[in-house]
């Protein structure tokens, strides 16, 4: 009988280990950690008071984080593809690499989010603000890696998956907000207010926008949609329900794309 | 032993396997032969639960392979021209390797003596040849005590000595008993090493049986003459 049998823990540990190894070292998670500290640190040296601050981090990770979870996670599935059928022919199944491959990356991003974008905040005194928005940042690279592993899963084409995912990006980072503008302008007359819980529910990245607003309270810079949940649902439960919307956008892609991930031919 | 049973499999439009069926023996070397695009790699990524089969039922040492991931233990495989990550080290992927399985021993020692790669363990993949590159693919897929070894064209890359290294091992392997499936090319190394032949023309398999038959079979000089006149005969037929 075999003597040595790492219990099925233990395999996945050694896997995201693995994986988290391979993706620190890249000189890319390096460049982008540095980067992320500086342009935060830049903003908050030109924040003279907290709203400022808030507002100005939270447009640089709106524009950078989604960008950057959504273009190194299929690159690096792509890039990594091939040796993904060298473990795929180990004994392991493959829920576990998947996870394994989505838990590496998305607490590789983390940690550069908290070095990049926490620790200048705490540096510079924005403590509370800090927290919370790392908490959302969290969420918002959780989403991110879901997303586009869920497109990577989906396409083998390298080319149509950084495509595809160039279009998500373009569309919840600019085209959402001229959509929503364009929708509110147009339907000025109607209550679309109404519609606003729903036309959120589309973009993780507003979601992440709201929530950073609601909790640190600088509800002037809310916006529309902002406003209209916070009036709609009050502070807690606005934040409350923006929270499950992003939990939803974390959970389904996870299982869309595991589930084709599953089925996929190597 | 494995045995495949009507192994069919399409690829959008493209019906890549019609019903694929042979089995392998323990002791025993089985060539998977064919020309490009034949369903080689198909079949043999089928067995290793790579690709998904539409129909068929494959059982490997009696374990139905679609009923779990378990029977890759008893498996040792060496892909063609392997693409590891180029920022990690041959020792940290043995390493990996040895936590991703079930074994009782391992020969990684032996065999890291025996194609002389000491000196390249701790390199990054990106400093390796891809001669060495392919002998940590060997060490990969010899270093368990596996009843089935699966070689895709195993022998790609080497220089002459390790090339002849791998093939003692191989002979090794298979007088202790390890049903070995290979595909190859190259045609001396398949009379060197196999015993039977499976050949796979555009996803039927045409002939299964020991390679000496082939020969009787189709009348030809030697094995090279032999399939030629097999694949011409079922392209007139």
């Amino acid at each position: 009988m075999p003597l040595r049998n790492l219990s099925s823990g233990s395999k996945q540990l050694s896997l995201f280990e693995h994986y988290i190894n391979d993706i620190v070292r890249g000189k890319w998670f390096i460049a982008y950690t540095v980067l992320l500290f500086a342009l935060i640190y830049a903003v908050l040296m030109f924040s003279f008071e907290t709203s400022q601050a808030v507002v100005g981090v939270m447009n640089l990770v709106i524009f950078i984080v989604p960008a950057v979870s959504l273009f190194f996670t299929t690159m690096y599935y792509y890039s990594r593809r091939e040796f993904m059928e060298f473990i795929l022919s180990q004994p392991v199944s493959r829920t576990f690499v998947y996870f394994s491959f989505y838990m590496a990356m998305t607490l590789s991003l983390i940690i550069s989010f908290i070095l990049g974008v926490s620790v200048p905040m705490f540096i510079q005194g924005f403590i509370p603000e800090a927290i919370k928005i790392t908490m959302w940042g969290v969420l918002l690279n959780m989403i991110f890696v879901a997303i586009s592993l869920m497109v990577a899963a989906i396409t083998d084409d390298r080319v149509r998956g950084l495509g595809t995912v160039l279009l998500l990006w373009f569309f919840y980072t600019i085209f959402y907000d001229a959509v929503l503008t364009a929708i509110i302008i147009y339907f000025k007359d109607y209550p679309i207010e109404k519609f606003i819980p729903f036309i959120i529910a589309i973009n993780p990245v507003d979601d992440f926008r709201i929530s950073t607003l609601l909790s640190t309270d600088v509800a002037a810079m809310l916006g529309y949609s902002g406003a209209v949940i916070k009036h709609f649902f009050g502070r807690f439960f606005g934040v409350l329900y923006v929270t499950l919307l992003q939990i939803l956008w974390i959970v389904v892609p996870f299982f869309i794309g595991l589930l084709k991930f599953r089925k996929k031919d190597f | 032993m494995i045995k495949v049973e009507n192994l069919k499999k399409r690829f959008g439009r493209l019906q890549v396997l019609h019903g694929v069926t042979f089995d392998t023996a323990d002791g025993k070397c089985t060539a998977i032969m064919g020309p490009n695009a034949s369903g080689k790699t198909t079949t043999i990524k089928s067995i290793l639960g790579l690709v998904v089969p539409d129909e068929g039922t494959i059982t490997v040492n009696g374990v139905d392979t679609s009923k779990g991931y378990q029977y890759r233990n008893l498996i040792g495989y060496m892909p063609q021209i392997p693409t590891f990550p180029e920022n990690i080290t041959p020792r940290e992927l043995i390493n990996l390797t040895r936590r991703l399985r079930t074994y009782d021993k391992d020969s990684a020692d032996e065999l890291i003596e025996m194609f002389e790669i000491e000196e390249h363990l701790d390199k990054p993949f990106s400093a390796l040849s891809g001669g060495t590159r392919q002998k940590v693919n060997a060490v990969l897929a010899f270093m368990f005590d596996v009843p089935i070894l699966i070689l895709d064209e195993p022998t790609v890359g080497l220089d002459p000595v390790s090339s002849r290294k791998l093939k003692e091992l191989i002979k090794e392997r298979k007088s202790r008993g390890v049903d070995v499936i290979i595909t190859s090319h190259i045609v001396s190394e398949i009379e060197q090493l196999a015993d039977d032949m499976v050949f796979l023309l555009e996803g039927h398999v045409v002939f299964e049986g020991p390679v000496s038959e082939v020969i009787e079979k189709t009348q030809g000089e030697d094995l090279e003459d032999a399939i030629a006149k097999l694949i011409q005969r079922q392209q007139a037929a």
